[in-house]
């Protein structure tokens, strides 16, 4: 009887512990690459309508004013 | 769309979804921890999909292998089109590189599709970098296909109306072309080729199997295509001529479109479409489309009709023709005939001319 009361025990705090483990998220950091992505000068840019507007170079479109009619 | 408008992530929710948390350098190359714009910039691959670049196929195999394939991506049918007129697109030759500098510009990639718009409208993010499963009809399909299909779906030919499924259903592009769209595996020369083409009946069973009140479909289902009864007037096109410009640049002219509606034989008859009479349209080609490049590079130009099998998408319940049974038995004006052919193309033609007119029946 005492041995199934200490298997049942022993059971119990290794649930407790499976549990613990899965809901902190302290215990799970991100991944070297999740966070440099955080600190990316793409997305600070890209989301940054005025600095878009600031940077934004005319585009050289090598298009020839030759062709006429419809594609 | 401005030029800062077509690079701006403007829905912060794309960097949470599954495409965002990749991280741009992984798919775009350059910086990230970079600030200077041109240093960030440094060996950035625009389209990440362009080419024989793997960001799509890691995820998507299935599907990015049968698009090489597909008509958007190997542009089979201009290769084909070409080639059956004696056109040799072999390693450096005339015709090859008329090819790479006139035709190789209409193909898409993954992104052009379901991300950004197409090259050849210079670009642009569509939706802030959102990846759209189903792409834009707006900035996507018509986009390209937007001189021909575009204008005649969406009403835009004077005088002509818009599709019915337009019309009354609001329909895109997508409702109907779905998987065809990413090629079936096989390469194809049109895409009539491809297993998974749309077709009407796809929707409209009941008009197979249900003619009884319908004594035209009774009577015709087997030799018209849907086409000829249903469509209207449509754009047809002449006289293309490729060159290059004194800058080196690539150039064409072609002549101003003609709105016609000619009914004549099928030239693709086969089990799947075993009509007799389908609607036919001109294309741009001529012989002398690439003599900029070289003399006679189509020795065999007559040996396929300029007048194509063709499916308008300019679809009307009622139409002209299809009033009562006269107003196009009677009418030879509808058909395709000698005297719509251009001298040059008569013998090319022969095939799709309409000789004999089905006879008058007195309704």
């Amino acid at each position: 009887m005492k041995k199934l009361v200490m298997a049942f025990t022993v059971i119990l705090m290794l649930l407790a512990l499976s549990v613990i483990g899965c809901t902190n998220k302290e215990l799970v950091g991100p991944s070297p690459e999740a966070e440099q992505e955080v600190v990316s000068t793409c997305v600070t840019c890209h989301t940054d309508k005025d600095v878009l507007k600031e940077l934004a170079t005319t585009e050289e479109v090598a298009k020839s004013e030759a062709t006429t009619g419809e594609g | 769309m401005e030029v800062w408008e077509k690079v701006f992530v403007k829905d912060a929710e794309f960097l949470q979804s599954t495409h965002g948390k990749v991280g741009c350098v992984i798919c775009h190359g350059g910086d990230s921890q970079e600030e200077d714009k041109e240093l960030a910039h440094t060996g950035l691959v625009i389209d990440p999909s362009e080419g024989n670049y793997t960001t799509c196929t890691t995820c998507h195999q299935d599907i990015a292998e049968t698009h090489d394939m597909s008509l958007h991506a190997a542009l089979g049918g201009f290769k084909s089109a070409l080639e059956a007129r004696g056109g040799d697109l072999s390693e450096g030759s005339a015709l090859a590189a008329a090819f790479e500098n006139h035709c190789n510009e209409c193909h898409t990639s993954c992104g052009q599709c379901h991300v950004s718009r197409p090259d050849e409208v210079e670009g642009g993010l569509v939706s802030g970098h959102k990846f759209r499963e189903t792409p834009s009809t707006q900035y996507n399909c018509v986009a390209c296909h937007g001189s021909r299909i575009g204008a005649e779906y969406l009403g835009e030919n004077e005088g002509i109306p818009a599709d019915v499924h337009w019309t009354q259903g609001m329909m895109l592009c997508t409702d109907c072309h779905s998987q065809e769209l990413h090629g079936s595996g096989q390469p194809v020369a049109t895409r009539y080729q491809n297993p998974d083409v749309v077709k009407c009946e796809d929707c409209h069973q009941d008009v197979w199997t249900n003619t009884a009140n319908n004594p035209q479909h009774e009577q015709h289902l087997s030799d018209l295509s849907c086409q000829v009864c249903h469509s209207v007037g449509y754009k047809n096109c002449y006289g293309c001529h490729v060159s290059v410009d004194p800058e080196g640049l690539p150039c064409r002219t072609s002549e101003p479109s003609v709105m016609q509606f000619e009914i004549g034989y099928n030239p693709l008859r086969s089990s799947e479409r075993p009509y007799e009479y389908v609607v036919l349209r001109h294309v741009p080609t001529c012989a002398g489309t690439c003599d900029y490049y070289g003399e006679s590079l189509f020795p065999d130009f007559n040996s396929g009709p300029t007048w194509k099998y063709a499916t308008p998408h300019n679809i009307q319940l009622h139409t002209p023709q299809n009033e009562s049974c006269d107003a196009c038995h009677s009418n030879t004006a509808l058909f395709l005939t000698e005297e719509d052919i251009r001298p040059d193309e008569k013998e090319a033609n022969k095939g799709v001319v309409v000789n004999e007119f089905p006879e008058t029946v007195g309704k």
